[in-house]
């Protein structure tokens, strides 16, 4: 595992299900955890960005990550959940099909994802964890993820630009 | 010390200055800064005699100050940037001071040492036992004053830079180093009950301290060593960082929308509501109502500030041109958002430069025409509803109108020659335009009025001229009153709202058959001898699946910097003011759009920006060629 969490020995990790596979997330970046209700669309943005929520005053952006790396089926009903991270003083809104438990897991136990065996690029996740109520959860560096190019949630040159 | 140009010379201010000139000999003596101690000493001789009475005050002798003052800082400023003045500069001016000074007048000009403990006002309460203990504990800092860069326009970090300034460098600017209020907090009485410790962003708290002292020492020329006394209206500031006042205004907005929200559900569970309950609601949104009043506020200053610099702007522009102009001011303490205090600087400058420029004419010319020789502008100031409104006007030669039609003849633009004044007087903010035979260093490069008009639109504002031939022109500026808020007209496309800035609406219509035309294989509108781009916005914001039928259409015509649209839409809701909320808070900006904001039910509208959406809609226009070409077009 070469994923810097040197930090800690162990972290929490809050666990959601995508379609049929758990994944897991460090518990420090969940603001909150919301039911989905609807989101006011965008224009000309991705499809897998839904729109945007007002949230207390705040305006911020959802996304469902479900259609961006085709995993399970987006649908949005009475159980849909939204969590709400906060990334580097931003917000954002992941839309994921369940919220399970917060589970400790020690990173030396993580294994390393092979490549190509999980839906999301192997660089944006710490690895495999095993929980004994879970079986296998993939352990996703959110922040990695929600920063990234590919999924262009922030547009860092044009918000320089704006400043 | 502008102030006097408008004939009001003020005893306390003079004295004021003196001092000031003074205690910067005094503490440039004691740091060693030979070059500001010389010239700080002539120029206090100077205005020793001058407040002695045995110095007349004219035109001579202020131009004179003003040189010295910027020699001050230039002195400064070389010191800072670690090189040496400009000597011979700075001993000729001194000689030039001196040359004015009457020998027989004694100053005091013995270095100010720690021990000295004089009454009145020599020691500006530098060496009051207060200070002492802050001497003591920053020796170190002392020895090397200038090596550490004054934290003067940043946040101020290190402390015992802070206690050495005893406030003079922070914040000082280009402007005259008397007239800066955080340098000294001295001049802060006097003339304006407006101008204090200024601004709130500042968060040099420690660098106030002395100059608060300062101020409470010298607040009042005779008075010694009594503490803040309340001759002169003293407004007692507190430094706030910005960042917090935004917050608690973003809070306050929250509260209303809340409140709103509460008074729907509380009605939702039974109408007419009991009495008390009813009562209380209105109570709530009362004194939301004030709260929201005070929040916005906490960030208003008096537009004063922006003023303060013009009588100098006026006078330099003046001289260099050879003209005579009396400028008055009026309106100082209207006040306007502090974020607007710095966008405003730049059009203000402009179009006093204009006026002095090319509206008032020579002093012989003014006298032929039976005018006083000394033209006239009034810059005023005053809020009204939700804007504040600006004028800038001269009573110069006014604009000539066939120059104007020449120029627009010249750059092929199609005026019809029976245009109306206001037509005619919009020309002049077109881009490249202007009428000037020369360029000057002062104006005429013809990149100005369009730059105003774009930096007034960018902060919601606008910009209108009257004008008439021989009595001269009035610039109009109207701001909103602060940045966040914009007065907007909300529209919508099916089920979601948007909101078009009111400042760039030209014209609302429904769309006849006479009005489609085809521009290249583009629909476009025909509307007031204009071609409008259409800009579908249902089918650009993926509402719609197509573009709706353009015939019978409502349509919003709007234009902003050049770019004109015809915004395609479903229905007009009505004018509202909005809070903007900006999408790249957490977001990114999205084309087409200029932020959003939470209506009173809570849901969103998207803020549309006139300006991109033109390009946008070209983009989805040219895709659509086909089925355009395909409508009736005239």
């Amino acid at each position: 595992m070469n994923q810097a969490v040197d930090a800690h020995q162990s972290t929490e990790f809050l666990c959601f299900r995508l379609g049929s596979e758990q994944y897991g997330l460090d518990i420090l970046n969940v603001r909150e955890i919301k039911t989905y209700e609807g989101v006011t669309p965008l224009a000309k943005v991705p499809k897998f960005i839904k729109g945007v929520i007002n949230l207390r005053g705040e305006i911020v952006p959802v996304v469902d990550l479900r259609l961006k790396f085709e995993v399970g089926e987006a649908t949005y009903n009475e159980y849909t959940i939204v969590i709400i991270l906060q990334i580097e003083g931003r917000l954002v809104g992941i839309v994921v099909d369940e919220v399970s438990d917060v589970i400790h897991f020690n990173m030396s136990q993580v294994k390393p994802a092979p490549t190509f065996s999980t839906a999301l690029d192997v660089s944006y996740l710490y690895g495999l964890g095993a929980s004994d109520e879970h079986g296998m959860v993939i352990l996703i560096n959110i922040t990695r993820l929600v920063t990234s190019e590919e999924l262009a949630l922030f547009d860092q040159q044009v918000a320089n630009k704006q400043e | 010390m502008s102030s006097w140009e408008l004939g009001r010379a003020d005893a306390d201010v003079l004295s004021a200055i003196f001092r000031a000139a003074h205690s910067i000999k005094g503490s440039s003596g004691v740091f060693g800064i030979d070059g500001l101690t010389t010239l700080a000493h002539a120029f206090e001789s100077l205005l020793d005699d001058a407040r002695n009475d045995e110095l007349l005050i004219d035109q001579t002798q202020l131009d004179l100050w003003l040189q010295a003052i910027d020699m001050l800082q230039a002195v400064l400023d070389a010191y800072r940037a670690q090189q040496e003045p400009d000597w011979a500069a700075v001993n000729l001016l001194v000689e030039q001071l001196e040359s004015w000074h009457k020998p027989t007048q004694e100053v005091n000009n013995k270095p100010l040492g720690f021990a000295e403990e004089n009454t009145l006002d020599d020691d500006f309460g530098f060496f009051d036992t207060d200070f002492d203990t802050n001497f003591d504990t920053d020796d170190d800092a002392r020895s090397t004053p200038l090596s550490e860069p004054p934290a003067a326009n940043t946040d101020q970090t290190a402390a015992t830079d802070e206690d050495n300034d005893f406030g003079f460098f922070a914040e000082l600017d280009e402007q005259a180093l008397i007239v800066d209020e955080d340098a000294f907090g001295l001049f802060d009485d006097a003339e304006t009950t407006w101008s204090s410790a200024d601004d709130t962003a500042s968060s040099a708290d420690s660098a106030s301290q002395p100059s608060e002292l300062l101020q409470a020492r010298t607040s009042t020329p005779n008075d010694s060593q009594v503490g803040i006394s309340a001759s002169h209206t003293e407004t007692k500031t507190i430094r706030v960082d910005v960042a917090k006042i935004d917050e608690l205004v973003n809070l306050v907005g929250e509260l209303v929308i809340t409140q709103s929200m509460l008074q729907r559900s509380s009605h939702a569970l039974a109408d007419p509501l009991p009495e008390d309950h009813e009562n209380n609601l209105a109570l709530l949104e009362r004194h939301l109502r004030d709260l929201k009043q005070v929040s916005l506020s906490l960030r208003m200053m008096p537009v004063g500030f922006v003023f303060e610099r013009l009588p100098r702007l006026v006078r330099e522009t003046a001289n260099q041109l050879g003209k005579r102009v009396k400028l008055t001011l009026s309106g100082e303490t209207t006040e306007i958002d502090k974020g607007m205090v710095e966008r405003l600087i730049d059009p203000l400058t402009h179009i006093l430069r204009n006026s002095v420029d090319h509206g008032i004419e020579l002093p012989e010319v003014r006298r032929q025409l039976g005018k006083s020789e000394a033209g006239h502008i009034e810059v005023s100031a005053r809020q009204r509803g939700s804007n504040i409104y600006i004028s800038i006007s001269d009573d110069g030669a006014g604009l000539d109108r066939e120059k104007i039609l020449a120029k627009a003849a010249n750059m092929e633009l199609s005026i019809p020659p029976n245009a109306p004044d206001e037509q005619i007087w919009g020309l002049i903010f077109r881009s490249g335009f202007s009428t000037a035979k020369t360029v000057s260093a002062v104006s005429g490069r013809g990149v100005g009025m369009d730059v105003v008009k774009q930096n007034l639109e960018a902060i919601g504002g606008s910009v209108h001229v009257r004008s008439a031939a021989g009595q001269g022109s009035t610039f109009e500026l109207i701001l909103p009153l602060t940045l966040s808020i914009v007065d907007g007209m909300v529209i919508a496309c099916k089920q979601q709202w948007f909101v078009l800035p009111l400042s760039l609406i030209v014209e609302t219509m429904q769309v006849e058959h006479h009005h489609i035309a085809t521009v290249g294989n583009q629909a476009v509108i025909k509307a007031r001898g204009e071609y409008w781009p259409i800009a579908y916005l249902g089918y650009l914001m993926d509402i719609d699946s197509e573009p709706v039928a353009l015939e019978h259409a409502l349509v919003v015509l709007t234009e902003t910097n050049g770019k004109r649209a015809a915004v395609v839409v479903d229905d007009m809701v009505g004018e509202q003011q909005v809070v903007i909320k900006s999408l790249e808070r957490h977001f990114r900006p999205v084309s087409g759009l200029s932020g959003a904001t939470i209506m009173g039910d809570g849901t969103i509208a998207y803020i549309l920006d006139p300006e991109t959406l033109p390009d946008m809609a070209q983009q989805t226009n040219t895709s659509l060629n086909k089925s355009m070409l395909n409508e009736p077009s005239s």
